[in-house]
């Protein structure tokens, strides 16, 4: 019969059909010395130091958007949870779950795009499951992706914030709310357009050279769903020191602005893809924001406030008016307002 | 006139009428004053520090010029919002109370009008469309978002007129908007009805709870709540135009400034509020001249007076208020879903305890409501003003 | 109740319009305006035009805003 092109049930069932899939699709696009062949795991070399180990799953819609698709997004941002724990991350685990049905081009390009993200990482995909369930019961794919990584002694503290203290910069990479800009833009219900792409990118050779230079970074933590005001209301929960910023200095795309104002959402809680928050002491920032900078990723870094001796309590916004108001974490997702 | 200048405000280069009773009284000379006033809703970076120079004129006025304790009222859930995330309140002097009032349509919007929606929900292949944050608003037990959680079709539109292609794209389906919304969004809806009429569009209805501020403000200062002044909505008055306040103002010893939306525009309408409270003259005046006309905009209100008749409405947290409500004509009543439908409900049940009613009267502070950053917060709200961002109480909880 | 954003009008077809509004498109619904030009400064609220914003005042206003330095030494002056 000829290619039928959609997955089916016999995909996911550990047969003939599984074993071609997953070497026409999956080793095609992953290939690497360490990718767990026909054995149950992946038998890696242990790195020096401790080990950071995460895992998250993704399920954006559309699966395919300005600046990336769901691939590229599982690949990053698993790289860039374990970079920001100030690990050198190694190896990633890819898992799919998909719909019965679903396209096995859409299949290709979305495991080929994860393995150009991890190759231009240096990271190596070396395991993962495909299942298949049935129509209706998943959104086309669901994707899980787990690494681990090895960080330095000395850099073990950097995830826990312990050394973060008043007087710190804080910083971030560049201009915030792309990403959710993007998938917004790229929506086919909603009547907005816009050139717009999503900031999705792995972090870590950023990071690697931020901290190879700067090595007395206080905390770093990637701004995804939520935003950068999610990660400083944690940053301050997780340090209890208190926080300002100044929202004249935070860089911003003018479609992330124009967006935020059709609908009504604060930027500062919009999703980024591409984007972490760095806490430096005072006396390397002005180091640390040249490093950034030097980085195809960190070419808008700015540096957007800092860690307060008063107010231990409080994630505070300095408006551009001069008056002032305190950031809470958001309670769901934002919703789009007419009021 | 100038639509640009307001009396006692001018612009540069042009002379103070000496006979205008705002003409600067405190000095005795007069003095140029120019409303620095932002194109754009999200700032204009490059014109930062010449902003900057405008807020600080802007507070200095103010508080040179505000002598005697003064309450203003804002109806405007964006002007909560602003006066909230902006902290005005901080950039006042403590003669300045400022209050918020039943500005959001979302909040005050009724209990068994969202028990209604939810009854529409939960019937077979229904598909109903909202704006984003009354999805959150509490019904008696359920909300629309965990209906839609439950299984419901329930989708969140930023345009009426999406409702059309979504009725349009669902031939064996109902759909029903859910249209609510101050005189800024009621047209809105109007055009949605007669474009459904035109086309025929057989499976669309608009299930309303549309509103209008002039009979709530009435409302407000009748129940002996104090308000020297209104901050009256830029927006609302872009519909409505100025002749609404000028009623208000015949009527009520109180002064009316239609005010935008950027902080330096909220400084100006509290400034030219506290001149002609203190010193009298016009007590209406237009500080959003750029877009708010005398006249508002004569076609929208036409059609919203095309497809809607007066009638009576409840207020969440206020009660009914006579003629404040708008209700479907009998020509377009097949678009009506309260006519298709014909469900019944029982009455809503407000929840014990809530003072929502009272903060929107200005009466208490959302700190002084015992459910208050308890049992009632953004992500879990009992009442209408934590519900939307915009919400007294939501805003408060956020930015306070 | 009145998020609304300013934009300008690029392109209009039937009784909708294509509005620029910070470097983001938007169609937005024309029904509430007696007319519309390419060109046009406009207010949209939950995808309709709502009003024009009139180009005089946008003009003076960025007049003044470049003027603005004279009003703090104005005050300053007088204290």
């Amino acid at each position: 019969m000829k290619d039928f092109g959609k997955i089916t049930l016999a995909h996911g069932a550990g047969g003939d059909i599984s074993a071609e899939l997953i070497s026409s699709v999956f080793m095609q696009a992953f290939g690497n010395k360490n990718v767990q062949g026909s054995s149950d795991s992946a038998i890696l070399e242990p790195g020096m130091g401790k080990m950071a180990f995460t895992t998250d799953s993704y399920v954006v819609q559309p699966l395919f958007f300005p600046g990336g698709d769901i691939g590229k997004l599982a690949v990053a941002g698993t790289i860039n949870d374990l970079s920001v724990s100030g690990a050198i991350p190694l190896y990633l685990s890819f898992s799919v779950i998909m719909e019965e049905g679903f396209s096995i081009s859409d299949l290709k390009k979305i495991t080929k795009s994860a393995g150009e993200t991890a190759r231009s990482a240096g990271v190596q995909i070396v395991t993962g499951d495909t299942k298949v369930v049935e129509k209706g019961s998943c959104d086309g794919i669901f994707i899980n992706t787990s690494g681990v990584g090895f960080l330095k002694e000395e850099l073990a503290g950097i995830s826990t914030a312990s050394r973060v203290k008043p007087g710190d910069s804080i910083l971030v990479n560049g201009t915030i709310g792309d990403h959710e800009t993007a998938l917004l833009c790229s929506r086919k219900d909603i009547p907005v357009s816009s050139e717009i792409i999503s900031d999705c990118a792995p972090l870590n050779s950023l990071i690697r050279e931020l901290i190879e230079s700067c090595p007395s970074v206080a905390f770093m933590r990637d701004a995804t769903r939520g935003g950068i005001a999610t990660v400083l209301c944690e940053l301050n929960e997780l340090s209890g020191r208190g926080i300002e910023i100044k929202e004249d200095a935070i860089p911003m795309k003018e479609e992330v602005s124009g967006i935020s104002g059709i609908f009504g959402y604060d930027p500062l809680f919009m999703a980024n893809e591409g984007k972490a928050i760095f806490i430096i002491p005072k006396e390397d920032t002005e180091s640390a924001l040249g490093q950034l900078r030097k980085h195809p990723m960190g070419k808008e870094a700015a540096v957007i406030g800092r860690i307060t001796k008063d107010n231990p309590d409080r994630t505070i916004l300095r408006t551009r008016a001069g008056g002032s108001h305190i950031l809470h974490r958001l309670s769901g997702m934002q919703l789009p307002r007419i009021c | 006139m100038n639509g640009y200048s307001i009396k006692g405000f001018i612009p540069q280069g042009r002379a103070l009428d000496p006979e205008s009773p705002l003409a600067t009284p405190f000095r005795g000379k007069p003095r140029s004053m120019n409303p620095c006033l932002p194109c754009s809703h999200s700032g204009m970076n490059k014109f930062t520090p010449l902003v900057r120079l405008g807020i600080d004129a802007l507070r200095t006025a103010i508080s040179r010029e505000s002598e005697k304790p003064i309450t203003l009222m804002e109806v405007c859930g964006s002007h909560t919002m602003a006066i909230s995330r902006f902290g005005i309140r901080s950039l006042l002097p403590e003669t300045i109370r400022l209050i918020s009032g039943p500005g959001c349509p979302v909040c005050v919007t009724e209990i068994t009008y969202i028990d209604y929606a939810i009854a529409l929900s939960r019937q077979h292949e229904t598909i109903v469309l909202s704006y984003g944050d009354l999805v959150r608003v509490p019904g008696t037990h359920s909300n629309l978002e965990r209906e839609r959680a439950g299984g419901a079709d329930v989708r969140i539109v930023y345009s009426p007129m999406q409702a059309l292609e979504t009725a349009r794209e669902n031939p064996d389906k109902e759909v029903v908007f859910c249209g609510i919304g101050f005189e800024t969004t009621t047209p809105g809806s109007a055009v949605l009805i007669k474009s459904a009429a035109e086309q025929n569009i057989g499976n669309l209805s608009v299930l309303g709870a549309h509103k209008t501020m002039k009979p709530a403000m009435k409302a407000l200062l009748e129940s002996g709540t104090t308000i020297d002044g209104y901050i009256c909505p830029g927006h609302v008055s872009v519909i409505t135009g100025m002749s609404m306040y000028r009623e208000l103002c015949n009527e009520y010893p109180i002064s009316c400034t239609v005010t935008g939306f950027e902080t330096e525009e909220i400084l100006l309408g509290i400034l030219s509020l506290v001149r002609s409270i203190q010193y009298g003259g016009d007590p209406v005046q237009n500080a959003y001249p750029r877009v708010v006309r005398e006249e508002g905009n004569p076609k929208a209100r036409s059609l919203v007076a095309e497809v809607f008749e007066p009638s009576d409405a409840l207020w969440r947290g206020l009660g009914s208020i006579k003629g404040s409500g708008l209700t479907v004509r009998r020509e377009y009543e097949a678009f009506d879903a309260y006519e298709r439908f014909g469900l019944e409900v029982e009455e809503g049940v407000e929840p014990k305890g809530c003072r929502c009613g009272e903060v929107l009267r200005g009466v208490c502070t959302p700190a002084e409501c015992p459910l208050f950053g308890n049992r009632c917060v953004p992500g879990d709200p009992v009442g209408a003003c934590m519900v939307s961002s915009e919400g007294s109480c939501a805003a408060w909880y956020n930015y306070s | 109740m009145c998020v609304a954003v300013p934009g300008e009008v690029i392109k209009i077809h039937d009784s909708k319009a294509e509005v620029r509004i910070r470097k983001v498109l938007l169609e937005a619904d024309c029904a509430l305006m007696e007319s519309i030009s390419v060109g046009d400064r406009v207010l949209v609220h939950a995808g309709f035009i709502i009003e024009k914003i009139s180009r005089g005042e946008s003009d003076q206003m960025m007049e003044d805003l470049e003027n603005y330095s004279n009003i703090t030494s104005a005050w300053e002056d007088d204290s």
